[in-house]
């Protein structure tokens, strides 16, 4: 029995549970347009931003997407048009003659080559609540590489506020020296990314308590090496509607799927863009406008266990440097030499 | 081999043939041959012609005649052979060699000596109970195993060489017989067919025994009612598993399951390799009824679906009612499995079954007179074959199911009394990180009491309950998800019988309490907070009566009414909504007392056949059915945790109009069978899930789903041959479900998920000798429905975006696989004490990656781009070997 035991284990050892199929090809693919746009309201200073790609299956494909002509539209059918700063970016700052007030409806109006024109639903800009204060804790050293620091905000959601779902961007600076291996330290980098950006933190301000000061962790971070010459935390806070919330929630399970059996399925994105001029033209984003309120603090070494530095890391086999950044710290994704202005 | 007679069974009475003038006919028959041309004279004029198929020429040949009496006629056509022809009786025939010598008074001792030899069966039993002093007398017969004694379900009864009735769930018929001699065939799968010969006198009780069929070949692996009866039976759809020829089925590891063989019927299909549950012509698999004797599972699935919980030691028959079923069963939209357990021998009895994964024994024994006790048991040991691996993800795993079995038959006089446990247990672990238990608990017991000749009763009672566990292991989140289902069931169902009427009527009524989930920390380190839905509350009832009436030679119907009725029971807290059922509408809670909703809704059943000929059949069937509580998963399939959700204030009862229609064929020696049937269900209220739905521990669990309306429809095609040294079946089943629910797919119609257009079965058994047999089954089904990327795109931020198509777009791969079997040392040798076999199985012959799953993931290329990838749970050949035992 046992010998047959183990001709089954083999057999078993040989098998490949989970293997890349050729399912996903040209034949099922679809092309669409992706908006991202968003108008902001800080302090008295409103903007709009949009982001424009078309997208492809093959990402490598997917590219930013210029268009004609990019505008904003109030419900009396004024309109401002939109700069484009870089290739499907474009952006616009309130003018005295087209200002973005609390309370006024707004929709976006995109004009693309070839005649398309594809408009969002009217989306109102309401205020959201400020940050009361904004802080962290420090939990102690980690066990198992779990999350020992939770970035807090308090704030109050007052009972009158139209939109009561908040959404939070968590943004970090961090320093980092580049030291090769056996080297003295080098040239200092700054370097600023938007902190879960796999995940859009949002809270149904509805189902708590209103008009009174919450605290809340708006994020969950392991206090690593990115602290370890300190750090900058900048949080914005936003209000949404629940389409909005629909819309991210949906995002977010885009964005995370790690696929596997008892994963929930996915599922539409939901869009307010429609294309007026063809409505077999795919496309899909969302467009909202909101008051956003900032806080920004340091978290010093200290403060956070004093976490060892990523440098220098001693080469090996296959590398005199594994990690590019000891070498030079200008090799991740937002790394500027150049301090930022809040910097101190 | 014996020799098989075309037609086995022959009316024989000792009566002159009337002298009444013959009847005449015309008829016009072009390329046609003898055989042809009998069985359309026979099943159009009403007449009896009895023939050895081996006798008959085979040639082809045209005939005319008009207005020629049927003895001329029959002459002419067999003209220019060697066979003669008699008339022995008004209507009556004989083609033969050498018939015409025999002197007209001697004929019948002439059949009744040719059936002997034919069948070695026939006998002359005198029934000559109550005197009686002409006409019809009632035969009360009980059909029993020979060896086991126990009652035998469903054994096909003709008279006449028709089929009129079939043994009730006690064994039991009622016959009414000529005085004199009556020629009564029964045949059962499996078994021999008996021919008897009653020389009726007067009414009288007879207890008939089949013995189990020592030629294998002429076993099937699945077959309708019984060998060659698929035509004769009254309902379409009706399928019973053979239960002896499980072993001979390829499985995965060797475990005999009968649900494999439910799986190769027409009409059902699986979402994949080791997928729990079945699917029965496009319905979900929360939608078949699976009975235990009288007990209903909700939980049929070891192992996460590699295996059933029944043990097929313990099963003596598995019925699968796939259409418009009779009106005793309800509570279900789509099927029936209707399993029922074995009683136990009067004598002593042990077998067992080991194979690489799991050990069976089965001891069956007389406790007292007239009480027998049988156990079954079936435990794995799995465990081992995970430690064997180094892997430590695996090594860190693991698996294993038992289950146990027992039932104790008590008979006293009229009534027999049985008491029944069942228990069976399942535990997954994968690396320390998630694991499931889940487990299933059955007391029932069952008073059977025969009051008349014609009235039965059958009273159950059970309790029930079914508990799963879904774990996760990982530290600051650990954590427990509980679902239970706890129900007590009464049912009592009165069987009688009224002329040629045989009724059914019953009353059932089920009380469910339901934890639709909870949460719980599993560790004191846990950060997860306590969440625990309320228990829910609900009692299912329904009365019916069912009722065969044999209108003519020419129809039969089965008509049925049953009458359901559901209270959803507080105390409950519900939602109010001000508009439709989302969050946003949610207004307050409110809590309710007593009986929340009710529902009655009345279902008409219906089947009608028309005989086309005594081997053809045209049948039509009309099933209203209900549903009253579903399952409610989002994913591929159901895990063991997936919450039942009852229908209540917001959810509506499922219901669908089912329709069928099917032309049945059967070869006369019962050798060849051939069938095609269509249906069509049109479903109401049925629910699917919105994107990205929250299922798990919601307390307002109607604002993640949405209702809708479905439809399936589809056409069956299958052909068996059941004797012969090889022998088997295949099925091709071609199909469409659909969905149209407003808020999925736009509001269009979309597939579901389980559709699977195509679908074949293949079965072949060969039989070189009589202790070897070897079995090969081949399956294909259509890739299923998929949710799948179809676009992408990295976001300014440098997040990669996958962009899904509308619900269940695309399809994944294919899916077939070829088994094989061989099957050595099976004696039939009746006196031997000890008979062992062996068993082996090749699983997955060619290795298919038969995909249970498809998911997408990033591509690890240095830009991401969608990837689909294949979950194969069983990707590879696996080889499995299995010992079989049996002491008498």
């Amino acid at each position: 029995m046992i010998r047959i035991i183990l001709i089954f284990a083999v057999t078993i050892s040989l098998s490949r549970c989970i293997d890349p199929i050729n399912l996903l090809n040209s034949e099922n693919a679809k092309t669409m347009l992706v908006i991202d746009a968003k108008i902001s309201k800080y302090k008295e200073i409103g903007k709009i931003a949009v982001d424009l790609i078309q997208s492809s299956l093959d990402t490598k494909r997917s590219f930013g997407f210029i268009a004609d002509e990019v505008s904003v539209i109030n419900s009396s059918g004024n309109k401002l048009l939109l700069n484009r700063n870089e290739i499907g970016r474009y952006s616009a700052v309130e003018t005295p003659a087209f200002k973005f007030t609390y309370g006024e409806k707004y929709k976006i109006r995109i004009a693309v080559t070839g005649g398309d024109t594809y408009e969002s639903a009217f989306a109102e800009l309401s205020q959201a609540p400020l940050i009361s204060s904004a802080g962290f804790k420090y939990t102690g050293i980690a066990q198992n590489k779990t999350n020992n620091l939770l970035v807090t905000v308090t704030t109050t959601i007052n009972s009158n506020l139209k939109n009561k779902i908040l959404k939070w961007d968590v943004i970090k600076s961090y320093q980092l020296t580049e030291q090769p291996f056996g080297s003295p330290p080098g040239k200092i980098c700054y370097v600023t990314a938007k902190e879960d950006k796999r995940e859009i933190r949002t809270l149904d301000g509805r189902n708590i308590e209103n008009n009174v000061p919450i605290s809340l962790a708006v994020t969950e971070k392991l206090a690593d090496y990115q602290y370890a010459e300190g750090a900058y935390i900048t949080i914005i806070q936003e209000a949404i509607d629940q389409n909005t919330q629909k819309y991210f929630i949906a995002y977010n399970n885009l964005v995370q799927r790690e696929g596997n059996l008892f994963e929930t399925p996915p599922g539409a994105l939901p869009t307010n863009f429609k294309c007026i001029s063809d409505s077999t033209k795919l496309v899909i984003g969302y467009f909202y406008a909101t008051q956003q309120d900032t806080a920004r603090f340091f978290i010093s070494p200290t403060s956070v266990g004093s976490p060892a530095k990523l440098c220098p890391v001693p080469p090996n086999e296959a590398s005199n440097c594994p990690i590019s950044q000891c070498c030079n710290c200008l090799n991740v994704t937002g790394s500027s030499r150049i301090k930022p202005p809040f910097w101190r | 081999m014996k020799k098989i007679y075309l037609l086995l069974f022959i009316f024989i009475q000792y009566s002159a043939i009337a002298q009444t003038p013959e009847p005449e006919i015309s008829v016009n028959y072009k390329d046609q041959t003898l055989s042809t041309i009998l069985e359309d004279i026979i099943s159009k004029y009403n007449v009896t012609v009895f023939y050895k198929s081996g006798e008959l020429p085979q040639d082809i040949m045209s005939v005319s005649a008009k207005n020629k009496p049927i003895s001329e006629l029959l002459k002419e056509l067999i003209s220019g052979t060697k066979l003669s022809l008699v008339q022995y009786r008004q209507g009556y025939y004989l083609i033969g060699f050498g018939v015409d010598v025999v002197r007209r008074d001697a004929i019948n001792e002439e059949i009744l000596k040719s059936q002997t030899l034919a069948d070695f069966s026939g006998k002359t039993i005198k029934l000559n109970g109550i005197p009686i002093k002409s006409g019809k007398n009632i035969l009360n017969g009980v059909i029993r195993d020979a060896e086991t004694k126990e009652e035998i379900i469903g054994a096909a009864i003709s008279l006449n060489g028709k089929v009129i009735t079939v043994s009730d769930v006690y064994g039991k018929m009622l016959l009414n017989l000529n005085k004199g001699m009556n020629a009564v065939q029964i045949s059962y799968i499996g078994y021999k067919t008996l021919l008897l010969n009653f020389d009726v006198s007067g009414q009288a009780d007879y207890t008939i025994r089949l013995e189990k069929e020592s030629q294998i070949l002429d076993e099937v692996v699945i077959s309708a009612i019984g060998a060659g009866n698929t035509a004769k039976e009254t309902q379409a759809g009706v399928s019973r598993v053979d239960i002896k020829a499980l072993e001979r089925i390829p499985t995965f590891l060797g475990e005999r399951d009968v649900i494999k063989a439910v799986l190769l019927n027409p009409g059902v299909s699986s979402v994949g390799d080791g997928a729990s549950g079945f699917n029965v012509r496009g319905g979900n698999v929360d939608q078949n009824l699976v009975m235990q004797d009288d007990a209903i599972l909700f939980n049929s699935s070891h192992a996460l679906g590699f295996f059933s919980t029944f043990n097929a030691d313990m099963i003596k028959t598995a019925t699968l009612h796939k259409g418009a079923f009779n009106a005793q069963y309800g509570g279900r939209l789509s099927s029936v499995l209707d399993v029922q357990t074995k009683d136990g021998s009067d004598k002593f009895k042990l077998k067992g079954n080991i194979n690489v994964l799991s050990t069976t024994g089965t001891v069956e024994m007389p406790l007292f007179k007239n009480t027998s006790l049988i156990m079954s048991g079936r435990t794995t040991y799995s465990d081992l074959i995970f430690k064997i691996f180094t892997q430590p993800e695996i090594k860190n795993s693991s698996a294993g199911f038992y289950d146990l079995n027992t039932k104790l038959n008590i008979k006293a006089g009229k009534t027999t009394i049985s008491l029944s446990g069942y228990y069976s247990a399942d535990q997954f672990k994968y690396n320390n990180s998630f694991g499931f238990d889940y487990s299933t608990k059955i007391a029932q017991a069952t008073i059977r009491t025969l009051f008349s000749d014609n009235i039965t009763n059958r009273l159950s009672l059970v309790w029930s309950d079914y508990k799963s566990n879904q774990s996760d292991f990982e530290s600051q989140l650990s954590s427990v998800f509980t679902t239970n289902i706890n129900y007590v069931r009464g049912h009592n169902k009165l069987s009688f019988k009224i002329g040629n009427i045989m009724a059914d009527a019953g009353i059932n009524t089920t009380l469910y309490n339901i934890l639709p989930g909870e949460f719980k920390p599993l560790t004191p380190e846990s950060i997860r907070a306590p969440e625990k839905l309320a228990n829910e509350k609900g009692m299912e009832s329904a009365v019916y009566l069912s009722t065969e009436i044999p209108v003519s030679n020419l129809f039969e119907f089965l008509l049925g009414v049953r009458v359901n009725h559901f209270s959803s029971l507080g105390p409950k807290e519900i939602y109010k909504y001000n508009g439709d059922f989302t969050e946003e509408n949610i207004i307050g809670t409110e809590i309710l007392n007593g009986t929340i909703k009710t529902f009655l809704i009345p279902e008409v059943r219906a089947s009608m056949k028309l005989n086309l000929s005594a081997n053809s059949s045209f049948k039509i069937g009309f099933g209203q059915t209900s549903q009253y509580m579903n399952q409610i998963f989002n994913t591929d399939v159901p895990s063991p945790s997936s919450q039942w959700q009852m229908v209540n204030h917001i959810f509506k009862p499922g219901q669908a109009n089912n329709y069928s229609a099917g032309f049945f064929l059967g070869s006369q020696t019962n050798t060849w069978e051939f069938s095609v049937e269509a249906y069509k269900r049109d479903l109401l209220n049925v629910y699917d899930y919105k994107d990205y739905a929250r299922l798990f521990v919601n307390p307002h669990i109607e604002t993640e789903l949405l209702e809708g309306i479905g439809e399936s429809k589809g056409i069956e095609f299958s052909m068996k041959k059941n004797k012969g040294v090889l022998n088997g079946f295949v099925s091709y089943t071609y199909s469409a479900t659909m969905y149209k629910i407003d808020g999925v797919n736009k509001g269009n119609w979309y597939f579901a998920n389980y559709d699977q257009p195509h679908n074949v079965s293949l079965i072949l058994n060969y039989q070189p000798i009589e202790k070897t047999t070897f079995t090969a089954s081949f399956t294909f089904r259509s890739g299923r429905p998929t949710t799948a990327p179809v676009s992408s795109y990295i976001s300014f931020d440098g997040v990669y975006v996958p962009i899904y198509s509308e619900r269940n777009e695309l399809r994944i791969p294919d899916t077939h696989r070829l088994d094989l079997s061989a099957n050595f040392g099976k004696t039939h040798n009746r006196a031997a004490k000890i008979k062992t076999s062996w068993t082996f199985t090749i699983y997955n012959v060619y290795a298919r990656k038969n995909p249970f799953s498809v998911f997408y993931t990033n591509s690890t290329r240095d830009v991401p781009t969608p990837q689909a990838n294949r979950l194969a749970v069983i990707g590879t050949l696996f080889p499995s070997l299995s010992f079989n035992i049996e002491f008498d």
